[in-house]
């Protein structure tokens, strides 16, 4: 959606890299065929969960599908992390380099500047998760143990790296994997926002509210939701005061994501925007609130409830605003509208 | 309404199997304190935002709002107040429960996690542990931990696959895994600590019922994660003193 929308609103022909675009584009298609083609292995699809927590994903013992299901699962998310990344890049680049003239930062289209910063976050977060992709491989095939515990013993074999001098540990997949897990949220959700405020403020026929403001706190969403990886990992063995850090960061991140939902609901109040679009601010305060309860008093409710975050909101402001009988299309339509309107209010 | 439904655990019956189940930790009342009174501010500030929401929709007809700081700032940094104070009550509930470690005289269960069984293992008269090797693991044999022989504080441990506990005293669980990742999971107790080959983690906590308690699997070890269940038995001091005697080696 970005790489359609993007160019237009800030006034360029195209992305950047029209062919780089197409790559990322055709390997995020190939990326779905391989897990697709995952479940169809001897043994089935890998069992770990979307996580893939090792030593149950470093051993082909430890579960039918962890075997020949478990690679193709690692192919597929290693060729998801490179095309996201040259997607990301390519954004970056456009949003940079490509602007018509008169297309200041100050008033590039909110979309513009979520798409912005969720590829930034890409491009740092989706490196790092192809690291973790490489050397889970290289520890179930190269006889590496950056995740295995020496003396591990799964299902009576004993796998002892010692004589290589192997000690891993599960921590640090844990660590590099929330490393990106979390930014991904905020990949996810960022457009969404974007979105939703520049369709307010047009169907309403006036500027965005806290434009600035709106700024300000998508960056500061980006940059903070670098510093949260831990509040997935509560129980699992960190130091506690690591625990207490993680607690601190994601009790701050929610101060811009109230200042967004407060913008929103400017934009619905100030602006008096037609009732059925509030629908898209339910999900924001959903999302809000949902980032109070994850707070450090609450171990372990985090992991659950950050997932289904994700879904309440990314599904609500396409299903429940456009889902009324009408296609993906006219949202591109009423995108385009949007960045129409918004040049005409920049000139 | 998930909020709403929340709300109602506070309630001490519980029919229903989305309310919280009955607290039986020290510690716990506490916890559940903490989350209740979250939900609540929870829902009055979502309550307030959608008064203020639909109250602008329908009756104003004005001036508009030019200065956004002028509407942001003071609900920010109420907000900022809101949450700070909640993170620091939140945190005092962690460093009681994880700062320090647990008391001298707390009992030693050791637990440990493998596909797809919970094993507590009690140190015996000598109130130490012995010495475990995995290559010595061997489940038909009666030994699933791989207790070394030559170990002489190994020698009066004992297993168990149901965690037999005396009412009223702290115990400080170690807990171990044989093969990949678990979550100890006791939710009577307020209690969640992922199991971590390669690592013995700590976590204490003292009982303040008798009963029965399920023990669950809460990270996802393979295809027999679901089952992977224990049973938590809380007895009087007497009980217990009879359930060792009965499982003792000497």
């Amino acid at each position: 959606l970005g790489n359609l929308i993007v160019p237009a609103q800030i006034g360029a022909q195209r992305m950047a890299f029209p062919r780089l675009n197409a790559v990322a584009f055709w390997l995020t298609a190939l990326a779905l065929m391989v897990l697709l083609l995952a479940t169809f292995t001897p043994g089935g699809g890998p069992i770990s969960g979307w996580t893939s927590y090792p030593p149950l994903s470093a051993i082909a013992s430890a579960g039918p599908g962890q075997a020949l299901g478990m690679d193709l699962w690692l192919l597929s998310i290693g060729i998801f992390c490179i095309a996201s990344t040259l997607g990301a890049v390519n954004m970056v680049t456009t949003i940079i380099t490509a602007r018509c003239e008169g297309m200041t930062w100050e008033r590039l289209p909110l979309t513009v500047w979520s798409w912005f910063t969720a590829s930034l976050l890409t491009t740092l977060v989706f490196s790092v998760l192809f690291a973790a992709v490489v050397m889970l491989f290289c520890d179930r095939h190269l006889g590496t143990s950056f995740f295995i515990p020496t003396s591990d013993l799964v299902n009576g074999v004993l796998y002892n790296n010692s004589k290589n001098g192997g000690d891993g540990s599960p921590l640090l997949w844990l660590h590099l994997f929330w490393f990106f897990g979390h930014p991904e949220v905020y990949i996810a959700v960022l457009p969404g926002m974007g979105i939703t405020s520049m369709l307010l403020a047009n169907f309403s026929r006036r500027r965005v509210f806290g434009y600035r403001l709106m700024i300000i706190t998508t960056l500061a969403i980006g940059f903070l939701g670098l510093l949260l990886w831990g509040h997935h990992m509560y129980v699992a063995g960190l130091n506690p005061w690591a625990g207490s850090a993680f607690a601190a960061t994601t009790m701050a991140i929610a101060i811009p994501s109230a200042g967004q939902g407060a913008e929103l609901a400017g934009n619905g109040v100030a602006q008096q925007a037609p009732i059925r679009y509030t629908h898209a601010l339910v999900a924001w305060l959903c999302f809000t609130l949902h980032h109070r309860r994850t707070d450090g008093a609450n171990p372990g409710a985090a992991d659950s409830g950050q997932l289904s975050a994700q879904y309440v909101f990314c599904g609500r402001p396409f299903s429940s605003d456009y889902g009324d009988g009408r296609n993906f299309q006219p949202v591109c339509g009423h995108v385009l509208l949007v960045s129409a309107d918004d040049r005409a209010i920049a000139e | 309404m998930l909020t709403l439904l929340a709300l109602l655990t506070s309630q001490p019956i519980t029919p229903f199997f989305w309310w919280l189940p009955a607290d039986a930790a020290r510690h716990g009342h506490a916890l559940d304190h903490h989350l209740i009174l979250n939900l609540w501010i929870a829902l009055a500030l979502l309550l307030l935002a959608h008064i203020i929401l639909f109250a602008g929709l329908w009756l104003r007809r004005g001036q508009l709002i030019r200065n956004p700081w002028k509407l942001e700032l003071p609900v920010l940094l109420v907000l900022s107040v809101l949450f700070a104070w909640f993170a620091v009550r939140a945190e005092s509930l962690w460093e009681l429960e994880r700062y320090q470690g647990a008391d001298a005289g707390a009992m030693q269960v050791e637990v440990t996690g493998v596909q797809f069984a919970w094993y507590f293992r009690y140190p015996g008269e000598d109130a130490r542990f012995g010495e475990t090797r995995p290559e010595l693991v061997e489940p038909g044999a009666g030994n699933p931990l791989g207790i070394n022989p030559a170990d002489p504080h190994g020698a009066d441990d004992f297993v168990s696959s149901v965690l037999v506990l005396p009412v009223g005293r702290e115990v400080d669980l170690r807990l171990r895994a044989l093969d990949v990742m678990h979550g100890f999971f006791v939710p009577a107790m307020r209690l969640k600590q992922d199991a971590v080959p390669g690592m013995t983690l700590h976590i204490h906590f003292t009982p303040e019922k008798v009963g029965e308690y399920p023990i669950l699997c809460s990270q996802i070890c393979g295809l027999g994660h679901y089952r992977m269940q224990a049973t938590m038995r809380v007895v009087t001091p007497e009980e217990f003193e009879r359930w060792v005697r009965a499982h003792e080696r000497r």
